[in-house]
């Protein structure tokens, strides 16, 4: 038999009751906090879960903030080379009307003050800005990428280098535009405009000469360098399009993702509050049966019937 | 002697012997509460008995001894694991320090920091142009270098109050031995005296509270005086003698009986001193490298990636630019000197006043014959020469004598900077860096930079033309894939005794690399808490056994009491009869 001793009695108690109200603490803090997790020591492998997933989740946030910038470059270009297109299929149809010999020289010479309404439409409509930036200069989006040259020429002064975004990782998407190849035919070297290259604008140049110059056949011709150009827009419109596509795409991945280690975060380090609180009370019931028993040994000694 | 007289000498020796019974059992009473009282037991013998008319009589009942109730095996046990468990009570403070400053689970840490300086570099390169942009990500770079600061701030705090929390230890181990040396002294004379119970629970008191500080161990000699050591030989107390400790250059030391300081640092385990010293030299100086290293890695893939870019203008003019780091000795001994490839090169850039008209001289290093032990000097010669041979004027580069600085100097009517720089050169002399510093203490966003936001390299030059965009912004582009990219990092081993081991973990993410840490601070937390736990379940077990056999129960001490009460009773009727019947004898006539 072992000898129990006051001293004993006293410790053990304390000792227990100790360690039934750190529990009781532990439990309390689960709930106010909400989270399973509130020292590192509480569990250090689901913490560095945790801190993968939030720096994670920071940066798929800040993707998607990327990918609204992003979109409002696309957006802007596609409408502003929407309307190009269709001032160039009107420009076109001008262009077939004016090439019949139903017209006269006097219509012609009236056609031109048209032509270069068109002119300075495309030439606005090509410097477009997105938040004070030129989005066809390349990365020189502090200065307007096309300036009309004493009304004779057009000048890029823009780059070779597409403005990018980063969409994820290690994966940029050009959303900017190097003028040269939208307006151009690449090629085209603007230094020297003669040089058998061609342009948007100097096609619609050359078309006022051959207006006010009445030359009919040159207005013909014109026709099939106007469709080079709306070729050309046309298919950095659909390419716009497929740019558009892969960021409504990303975006999809991006949310997807967001809700999967969301979830996958809380599950690591939220508490389940049903849980918790049944546990709590449990603990609590604990600790109400161990006053009450400990209060009652306490109490008996033989000095109280002597 | 025998008859009545002998009953009633009988019974006054049992009235006196109860008594002193009673009076152990009122002892016991009063020191029911008392730290380190050991339970006092009368032991009662019968006397000599003696011989008359052929017959043996008892002659009563004598008080032989007051004994303690001690089990020296029980104590020795519960001294070892006190040791023990004062060491991981003193880790488990500190860790739950340690725990606070790296506390990341709260979104507030640096792990946060680093999502907010990626995430700035983004923002920078959906709008490189934008002076807000900038503004943010030296913000974001500051807060980063602060974050890093910080933490090596608050960890040299830690072990300097374990350095003055060690200083108080030995001067308690100081005073606990000398008191021991006292004690012994008294001990020693009482017990050819008597009984030193008192005493010896006393001389038990302060040898638990010496087990407390450090590791010991101890033997008691024939008279009554003990020997403590600590457990690797160091006398402490010798019987009268008692050995002193002192701490030195934060080292403790023992003065030997020649008058010799000997350390005994790395020779203490256990006990507070053993914990702390534990958490001194092995657990907080690996966080401290740790974090350094990944302080340090920040600082040097950040700056690799910013000095192949450029900033919305060049340098200048009239603009002087000195690297931040300085050698005496060779290009290897730079601070990031071991990181330049003396196989690479660099572009150097001059243009006029408003950065047009841009001419390169490119700065091949092994053309020039620039390899490790090359000075600064001889680099400074180098790049002059080429800057001459390419016809270019405007930007002067010399060796600042005092610093042992490069310094780049360029004239009122140019501008200058860099490009392509394959050999990391600029990274290594600090030049067109991001960050300055070398390790989490001292790391700070480049003043250059601070003072002048458009001079943050968000693009690159063309290699070609050297013109560049200031709406490119392909640099920044490529610093914020460096979150994604693997960093060199070396990651330390602190073990007491031993110098630091250190190995490199090769591509590891510079955040992975910060998340690891963070863990390995828990797990560390976690396991002093179960060694914590564990040991004090032991210490508990030993102690309900301790008290089971030294300590005081009320109820035996009044059932003691009612026993010697009776007894002391029965002697004092034993009297009034012998009393009675010596009258009976008187009066008869």
């Amino acid at each position: 038999m072992m000898r129990v001793t006051n001293k004993s009695v006293n410790e053990s108690v304390i000792m227990r009751l100790n360690s039934i109200s750190s529990d009781l603490f532990r439990a309390n803090e689960v709930i106010s906090s909400g989270k399973k997790i509130n020292r590192l020591s509480d569990d250090p492998v689901g913490l560095v879960s945790v801190l993968n997933l939030r720096a994670s989740l920071a940066n798929l946030d800040q993707l998607e903030r990327n990918l609204a910038a992003g979109r409002s470059w696309l957006e802007a270009g596609e409408s502003a080379l929407s309307q190009v297109e269709s001032i160039l299929s009107a420009t076109k149809a001008l262009c077939v009307q004016m090439a019949s010999g139903n017209v006269g020289p006097f219509q012609r010479s009236n056609a031109t003050a048209v032509v270069e309404g068109y002119l300075q439409q495309i030439l606005a409509l090509a410097n477009t800005q997105v938040g004070g930036r030129y989005i066809f200069g390349g990365t020189k989006t502090d200065m307007a990428p096309f300036d009309l040259h004493e009304g004779a020429e057009v000048v890029y002064q823009g780059n070779e280098n597409p403005f990018s975004i980063k969409i994820g990782r290690n994966m940029d998407l050009a959303v900017g535009r190097n003028g040269k190849q939208v307006f151009g035919d690449g090629d085209f070297d603007w230094s020297d405009p003669d040089a058998g290259h061609d342009n948007v604008f100097k096609t619609l140049i050359d078309l006022k000469a051959h207006l006010s110059g009445n030359d009919t056949e040159s207005v013909r011709e014109t026709l099939s360098r106007l469709d080079d150009h709306l070729h050309q827009i046309r298919s950095v419109i659909s390419d716009t399009g497929a740019k558009t596509l892969r960021l409504d795409a990303k975006e999809r991945i991006i949310d997807d993702l967001k809700l999967g280690y969301t979830e996958r975060m809380s599950r690591i380090e939220d508490c389940d509050i049903a849980e918790a609180v049944m546990s709590l009370k449990s603990k609590e019931l604990a600790y109400q049966a161990a006053l009450a028993s400990s209060s009652r040994v306490m109490q008996l000694s033989l000095v109280n019937f002597i | 002697m025998a008859g009545l007289v002998s009953v009633l000498s009988i019974a006054k020796d049992a009235l006196g012997v109860q008594q002193s019974a009673m009076e152990v059992a009122s002892h016991n009473i009063a020191n029911v509460h008392t730290e380190g009282y050991s339970r006092q037991r009368p032991v009662l013998e019968t006397k000599q008995p003696a011989p008359y008319g052929g017959q043996l009589f008892g002659t009563g009942v004598g008080l032989d001894a007051i004994i303690r109730n001690v089990d020296q095996f029980v104590e020795a046990r519960l001294l070892d694991r006190g040791m023990e468990l004062a060491s991981v009570r003193e880790k488990e403070i500190h860790m739950s320090v340690l725990e606070g400053l790296f506390n990341e689970t709260t979104d507030r840490g640096l792990a946060a920091q680093f999502s907010v300086f990626w995430n700035a570099w983004h923002d920078l390169s959906n709008n490189p142009s934008g002076p807000a942009e900038r503004r943010v990500l030296l913000e974001a770079g500051s807060r980063l270098a602060q974050g890093f600061e910080d933490l090596a701030v608050e960890m040299t705090q830690i072990v300097n109050e374990i350095n003055m929390a060690l200083q108080a230890g030995i001067t308690r181990v100081n005073e606990l031995t000398s008191r021991m040396a006292a004690l012994n002294m008294q001990i020693m004379q009482m017990q050819t005296l008597g009984n030193a119970n008192d005493l010896l629970d006393q001389r038990g008191q302060i040898l638990t509270e010496l087990a407390e500080y450090l590791d010991i161990r101890s033997f008691e000699h024939q008279d009554g005086g003990i020997t403590v050591m600590t457990k690797s030989g160091f006398v402490l107390t010798d019987k009268v003698y008692a050995y002193r400790l002192a701490l030195e250059d934060n080292e403790v030391k023992w003065e030997g009986s020649g008058g010799a300081w000997i350390s005994i640092t790395d020779t203490l385990r256990t006990g507070k001193l053993g914990g702390w010293l534990d958490m001194r030299d092995a657990v907080i100086p690996k966080y401290q490298a740790d974090l350094d290293e990944l302080a340090r890695a920040t600082i040097w893939e950040v700056n690799k990636i910013h000095t192949r870019g450029v900033g919305l203008s060049l340098y200048g003019p009239n603009r002087t630019l000195s690297s931040a780091y300085q050698t005496a000795g060779g290009l290897s001994g730079l601070t990031f000197g071991d990181r330049i490839d003396f196989s690479g090169s660099f572009n150097l850039w001059i243009g006029d006043r408003d950065g047009g008209n841009l001419q390169s001289a490119a700065i091949d290093l092994a053309a020039l014959g620039i390899n490790e032990d090359s000075t600064l000097q001889d680099l400074c010669d180098g790049i002059n020469d080429r800057i001459a041979a390419e016809g270019l004027v405007g930007l002067s580069v010399s060796v600042s004598g005092s610093g042992n600085r490069l310094a780049f100097s360029v004239d009122d009517s140019h501008t200058f900077g860099f490009s392509d720089d394959s050999a990391s050169m600029l990274g290594a002399l600090g030049i067109h860096t991001f960050f300055t510093g070398t390790g989490a203490t001292g790391m700070q966003v480049n003043p250059v930079i601070l003072s002048d936001p458009g001079l943050i390299a968000a693009g690159t030059l063309d290699p070609v033309t050297g013109e560049t965009g200031v709406g490119d912004g392909s640099n920044a582009l490529a610093m914020a894939d460096l979150q994604y990219l693997g960093a060199t990092v070396r990651r330390w081993t602190f073990e007491r005794g031993f110098a630091p081991t250190s190995v490199e973990v090769a591509n590891i993410p510079l955040e992975d690399f910060y998340h690891a840490l963070v863990s390995s601070v828990g797990l560390q937390s976690r396991s002093v808490q179960t060694a914590r736990e564990y040991n004090e379940v032991i210490a508990n077990q030993l102690r309900q056994a301790r008290d089971s056999i030294s300590a005081v129960s009320l109820d035996e001490e009044m059932a003691d009491m009612i026993k010697y009460q009776h007894a002391f009773l029965a002697a004092a009727k034993l009297i009034s009869a012998a009393d009675d019947m010596l009258r009976s004898l008187i009066e008869a006539k």
